[in-house]
């Protein structure tokens, strides 16, 4: 069985007015189904990537995935372990969520201004209870500063002291304090230069060989994945149209809307 | 009437600070032509916005234009860029959810707009609003509408529809589709282009996405850390780009049809200098892999031949 199952999984959103707007305007309720019925799988230490536009569902999948938000139907299985399932105490439920991390999408939204590095990146092991004591906690942050190209120095700093890159460098560190298994990546580059993008990628990639992580890839970019996915599903209004291995999907896609999406991406290619 | 619409010659852009004084655009001189499509690409930090700011004369203080020229139709502007600002050049800024008001209706701005820049009644604004919607393919009947009841896309196609209701010569497009998804981005960059044609109108486009300009522009300034790294047309540079930087900042990208799948990209070590800090010589040549003595300790001169590179010294 894959590392991580997702069985029709679906959400749907309450838009409805109040009741008593309902009731007075005599309008029936509004739902909107963000993601329907999607099915996928992820083996161990691979990279599935969910690609599709603004508003296909493919964020709130990842939200579903990491906890944040309970899904409507369906269930989404990790290592055997059912994540919504209710017969679990609250330790063990704690226990499933530390295997999973997620690095969002802005690394300006996403570190606290506030605290210094040091604090963010240690947080999740006092959380978790993985650490005690504050200088074998120090150290693990230095080795985590230190794994994703950061130097030691830098945990007495605050997050403004850094670039976008380093910031998003930051992220991943602290999703790896807890030492995950999985890692939903949502957007992770789409911030960054393309030059730095690389970098990111690059890091992720290096990361996911040294630690046998499995990542779930959330972009709208086809040409980001292109490096980085074993297997790409395309989303489209909440529905996945396409799944297909990575090189496939690039040379052989079998519906329009991957057609679509994949001549949209920007080319630099005279030759045609 | 020449084929020159804007040159800036030696443009310097300085900021004071408590660190002394920062140059964010150093020694930079261009042309763009008439009816062309110019294509600035850079990291952040590379100066590019700032040159658009320049042109249009919207740098705040402390920052300011401290040396060179701007020349917009044989007559020197950067003295008092009022005079052209939003009538001959305007502006699309990247975020097209700030860059309209969200109390006002779009039909508002739009009348707003063309009122402040041209004699005409205010029927004839109305007109001109309705067509100018229609042009970016907007229906006409939602001129009443307020932008949040756009798309991201919709709402930039307003903002450009913005720029050109004053029938400018030059538009200044920053970064006009980073917020947009790939899909809405091909369209919204065809739509930009197809307009600036049929009108002549001369773009200038800053973008840090190569893929973006290698669509659209007709030639390609690269940036580095506020000078002009190399110039040339777009095919010329990207097929056989000179300079170390532009080689790559094209290896970098990733590709959709990538022969490689799986493939690590390749990066660019280390990342852009701060300008308080910038190396001696070349700005480039600590993250360069072809650096040499010279590198170090000169600058290399503004363009030798297209590249600003001491390499296109030594193969000549």
């Amino acid at each position: 069985m894959s590392f991580v199952v997702a069985r029709d999984l679906s959400r749907t959103f309450n838009l409805s007015d109040p009741w008593i707007v309902r009731k007075l305007t005599m309008r029936p309720k509004r739902l909107l189904k963000a993601v329907d019925a999607v099915n996928f799988e992820i083996e161990r230490g691979t990279t599935y990537a969910l690609v599709g536009e603004s508003g296909s569902g493919k964020s709130t999948i990842a939200n579903m995935v990491v906890g944040l938000l309970a899904p409507s139907a369906g269930s989404i299985t990790i290592d055997g372990q059912n994540l919504g399932d209710a017969s679990m105490s609250r330790q063990e439920q704690q226990r499933l969520r530390r295997r999973i991390q997620m690095v969002f999408q802005s690394p300006y939204a996403s570190l606290n201004p506030r605290w210094r590095v040091g604090d963010i990146l240690s947080e999740p092991m006092r959380a978790f209870k993985l650490i005690d004591g504050a200088t074998a906690q120090r150290k693990r942050v230095a080795q985590l500063l230190e794994q994703v190209g950061l130097s030691d120095s830098d945990a007495s700093k605050f997050p403004h002291e850094f670039s976008g890159g380093q910031r998003q460098r930051i992220s991943i560190a602290r999703a790896l304090a807890s030492q995950p298994e999985v890692i939903i990546c949502d957007e992770p580059t789409s911030a960054l230069d393309v030059s730095v993008q690389a970098q990111v990628l690059n890091l992720l990639k290096s990361l996911q060989k040294e630690f046998g992580l499995t990542y779930l890839f959330i972009t709208h970019d086809l040409a980001v994945v292109s490096t980085m996915a074993n297997k790409i599903g395309v989303l489209n209004q909440g529905v996945l149209v396409e799944e297909q291995d990575t090189e496939d999907l690039f040379t052989t896609p079998r519906e329009d809307y991957t057609k679509m999406l994949l001549s949209s991406a920007p080319k630099i290619d005279f030759d045609s | 009437m020449t084929d020159t619409l804007l040159e800036l010659k030696g443009l310097e852009v300085t900021f004071t600070t408590r660190r002394g004084t920062l140059k964010a655009v150093d020694d930079l001189s261009l042309t763009v032509k008439r009816g062309e499509i110019l294509g600035i690409v850079g990291e952040s930090g590379a100066g590019k916005s700032m040159t658009g700011a320049a042109i249009i004369g919207l740098i705040d203080p402390p920052g300011r234009v401290s040396n060179g020229e701007i020349w917009f139709e044989q007559q020197r502007v950067d003295k008092n860029p009022e005079s052209m600002r939003g009538r001959q050049v305007s502006m699309v800024f990247q975020d097209p959810l700030t860059s309209l008001n969200p109390l006002r209706t779009v039909g508002d701005q739009l009348v707003e707009t063309i009122l402040a820049h041209m004699d005409v009644t205010k029927a004839e604004a109305l007109q001109r609003a309705r067509d100018g919607l229609t042009e970016v393919g907007i229906d006409p009947d939602r001129i009443n509408a307020y932008p949040h009841a756009f798309s991201g896309g919709m709402r930039q196609r307003v903002v450009i529809a913005l720029a050109l209701a004053t029938e400018p010569q030059l538009v200044i497009a920053d970064e006009p589709t980073t917020a947009l998804d790939v899909s809405v981005q091909a369209q919204v960059l065809d739509l930009l282009k197809k307009l600036c044609r049929e009108r002549g109108t001369s773009v200038i486009l800053i973008t840090h996405d190569m893929g973006v300009i290698a669509q659209t522009s007709d030639r390609i300034a690269v940036m580095y850390a506020g000078r002009l790294a190399e110039i040339g047309e777009t095919r010329e540079v990207l097929t056989n780009p000179q300079h170390p930087y532009t080689q790559g900042l094209m290896a970098s990208t990733p590709s959709v049809d990538a022969k490689s799948f799986g493939q690590e990209l390749f990066q660019i070590p280390g990342a852009m200098p701060k300008l308080d800090a910038l190396p001696s010589g070349c700005a480039f040549n600590p993250r360069c892999s072809q650096a040499h003595a010279r590198c170090q300790a000169d600058r290399p001169p503004i363009l030798a031949d297209r590249a600003a590179c001491w390499l296109m010294e030594n193969a000549s």
